[in-house]
């Protein structure tokens, strides 16, 4: 029941701010209709550290309780985590070129988005490669614990060294000025992303979890 | 909690991976002093049962106390009591079984002498080879010295998951020695196998485990337990 | 305390009988800058400004040769699964990660040891008072990264190609250490008296020592 309604008012949220973002939104004074990216870009970035707030709090309930229900939880978001990121780190860079001449600059946000989606690919490549797939939750959520200390502490790490070496900043820095509708259109936005992010994770879940019983049951015909 | 005559008390052990139950249940109970052996085919729960047992694993239900500790609120006091084997000898290969056996009396807060030590692997048969690196080894002479780590701090009770495997008549035959000895002493041997005759040889009892429970329990020499083995172990697949 | 002992005293013995581990440290720490100072080569960098990059070309070198190190060193609990005759022991998960931990650092400093060596030859740089910073940014950044590096190379001893596995999942990790190091290492060799900054540093070591040590169990238990 929740799916379904999350089913429909997903899309029609996403509508609703990519009209927010392209019609209602007015164009920014300097960059021009390339800005409007920033109405997905920034959203997208704020879900992928959602995901893997959820991918520290699934792995650490799972190593406490070990129910496979939390291990669960932080592998999908993880997996939908990634996806955000990339999205973050592929628009960060359209937004550069056109702006700033370069595709990248190692800007502190986008850096630090690289280092968030190396870290949730590289949890990732560890669950498909575990010879025994006994043992994959428990070492999945010790990473994923590791993981979720590191964040912050890469985040600290990465503001610290970029106000020693500056660079243009990809987002607008922390000074530059919003409209007050640009805010409106950022947070339709943003609501939508994450209205997305529960959708997509609620059905990832589900699917995980057929496909867990389909391997239980698998296992249990060929142990007969 | 010490005094107890049970060297092993297990309650309804449970274990779990996501979805798959190793043991759906398991209670067990072990007298001191005797020698049990748990039967039952691959993948049937007696590797997991036994290494919980040895804290090796965790259980996800359920308790059992080993030597009259708790593996679960005191596994430290559990292991300094058990000794476990199985067909892995767990020594350093770079390492000679003299300085083999020294480390680990210094890990069990034993210290014993290096005559001790030399004694020991004389009792193994192995006084004349105390200094060659294991690596050269055989694989009966490993298992010789794995016997002597196993037994080095006395353990009350011995865990042994499969040890037959893989070895030769001659190691077979050290092996046999050295679990009648250990009876001899007092100690309380569990051993696990699919092997009856090796199994049945110097067992009071022994039980069958299939899919996570147990389905037997009786005596070696009782002729039941050579039908329940033949029943559950030799049937192969079933219809 | 003495049961740690015993287990570095071990893992000291098994290096010097097979004198593997240290000595590729060293050799491949070495050659990596060797192929670093080619690599530069074609950026045309002024030669006064060549000791700048000394930092940044010693942390490379010391962590992709402290990976080597943390690989060869679990290799040997790995080889006939000696491993389980010390979960075995009466003996904490913890004090066996601490155990583990120790031997490690001991390894990774003795490599970097020769790693500074080689910096300051190869980079012309004075060897005074402020390589005592160097030598302590060095000695903090090595426990950071033995402390994460032992664990994850227990993680990925389980997988199917587990001595690649561990470079994928640690070098992520270690990103906030090694920025923290390079720009300490790099406050420590320049002229002026500023002391270079270890706060993030020694936060990174202590809060992945306690966790790693709350959490080794469920990387060594079933």
């Amino acid at each position: 029941m929740t799916d379904r309604i999350l089913g429909i008012l997903t899309p029609l949220a996403l509508v609703a701010a990519l009209w927010f973002a392209f019609i209602y939104a007015p164009t920014e004074a300097t960059m021009g209709t390339v800005q409007r990216i920033f109405y997905f870009h920034v959203p997208a970035g704020i879900t992928s550290y959602v995901a893997f707030i959820v991918v520290g709090i699934g792995s650490l309930m799972f190593l406490y309780s070990h129910d496979p229900k939390w291990d669960r939880l932080a592998y999908c978001s993880a997996e939908i985590g990634v996806l955000f990121a990339s999205m973050n780190i592929t628009m960060g860079m359209l937004w550069a070129k056109p702006v700033w001449l370069v595709w990248w600059t190692w800007d502190a946000r986008l850096t630090l988005q690289l280092l968030l989606a190396l870290i949730f690919i590289s949890y990732l490549m560890l669950g498909a490669y575990v010879a025994d797939p006994l043992k994959r939750g428990s070492l999945q959520a010790v990473v994923g614990l590791l993981g979720a200390a590191d964040v912050p502490l890469n985040y600290m790490a990465i503001r610290w060294w970029r106000t020693q070496h500056p660079e243009p900043v990809i987002g607008g820095g922390e000074g530059s000025g919003l409209d007050p509708d640009m805010y409106v259109a950022l947070g339709v936005a943003a609501v939508a992303i994450l209205l997305l992010y529960v959708y997509l994770l609620r059905r990832r879940m589900a699917v995980e979890a057929s496909s867990e019983k389909l391997r239980y049951l698998e296992q249990m015909v060929a142990s007969r | 909690m010490n005094a107890t005559s049970l060297a092993l008390s297990a309650h309804d052990i449970g274990k779990t991976y996501g979805h798959f139950p190793a043991l759906a249940g398991v209670t067990l109970d072990v007298a001191r002093g005797t020698s049990v052996t748990i039967f039952g085919r691959n993948g049937a729960g007696k590797t997991t049962f036994l290494k919980i047992a040895a804290t090796l694993a965790r259980a996800s239900s359920g308790d059992v106390d080993v030597a009259g500790f708790s593996v679960g609120e005191a596994p430290e006091d559990v292991r300094r009591r058990i000794g476990f084997l199985s067909h892995n000898t767990y020594v350093y290969r770079d390492l000679t079984p003299r300085e083999n056996l020294r480390f680990f009396s210094r890990l069990y807060g034993l210290d014993l002498s290096d005559d001790e030590l030399a004694e020991r692997l004389g009792r193994v048969g192995l006084g004349h080879r105390q200094n060659d690196p294991v690596r050269s080894f055989s694989r009966g002479l490993l298992q010789r010295v794995g016997i002597a780590r196993v037994t080095l701090h006395d353990p009350e009770v011995l865990l042994l998951d499969e040890p037959y495997t893989g070895l030769d008549r001659g190691a077979v035959d050290t092996l046999n020695m050295m679990l009648d000895q250990a009876v001899e002493e007092g100690r309380t041997v569990i051993l696990t196998t699919h092997d009856l005759e090796l199994g049945l040889r110097a067992s009071g009892r022994a039980h069958i485990i299939d899919r996570g429970r147990i389905v037997y329990s009786g005596g070696a020499a009782d002729l039941e337990t050579r039908e329940a083995y033949r029943h559950f172990i030799q049937s192969g697949t079933k219809p | 305390m003495k049961p740690i002992l015993t287990l570095i005293l071990k893992d000291v013995s098994i290096e010097l009988r097979r004198k593997e581990s240290v000595a590729a440290m060293v050799m491949f720490g070495i050659l990596v800058m060797v192929i670093f100072n080619f690599a530069i080569e074609s950026a045309n960098v002024d030669p006064a400004l060549r000791p700048d990059l000394a930092p940044g070309i010693l942390w490379v070198a010391v962590s992709l040769s402290g990976i080597l190190g943390l690989n060869r060193t679990l290799a040997i609990d790995l080889d006939n699964d000696s491993i389980q005759g010390l979960l075995l022991a009466p003996l904490s998960r913890g004090s066996l990660y601490l155990g583990k931990v120790l031997s490690n650092l001991l390894f990774i400093l003795v490599s970097d040891a020769i790693a500074i060596l080689s910096v300051l030859v190869f980079y012309d740089l004075d060897a005074d008072r402020r390589l005592l910073w160097v030598a302590l940014v060095v000695l903090l950044g090595s426990i950071g990264f033995a402390s994460v590096g032992t664990i994850l190379s227990m993680v990925s001893s389980h997988t199917r190609m587990s001595e690649v596995m561990l470079p994928v999942l640690l070098i992520p990790m270690t990103i906030p250490l090694i920025i923290s190091c390079v720009a300490a290492t790099a406050t420590a060799l320049t002229r002026d008296a500023a002391r270079p900054s270890l706060s993030l540093i020694i936060g990174f070591d202590i809060i992945f020592l306690v966790i790693s040590y709350l959490v080794f169990e469920h990387v060594v238990e079933e």
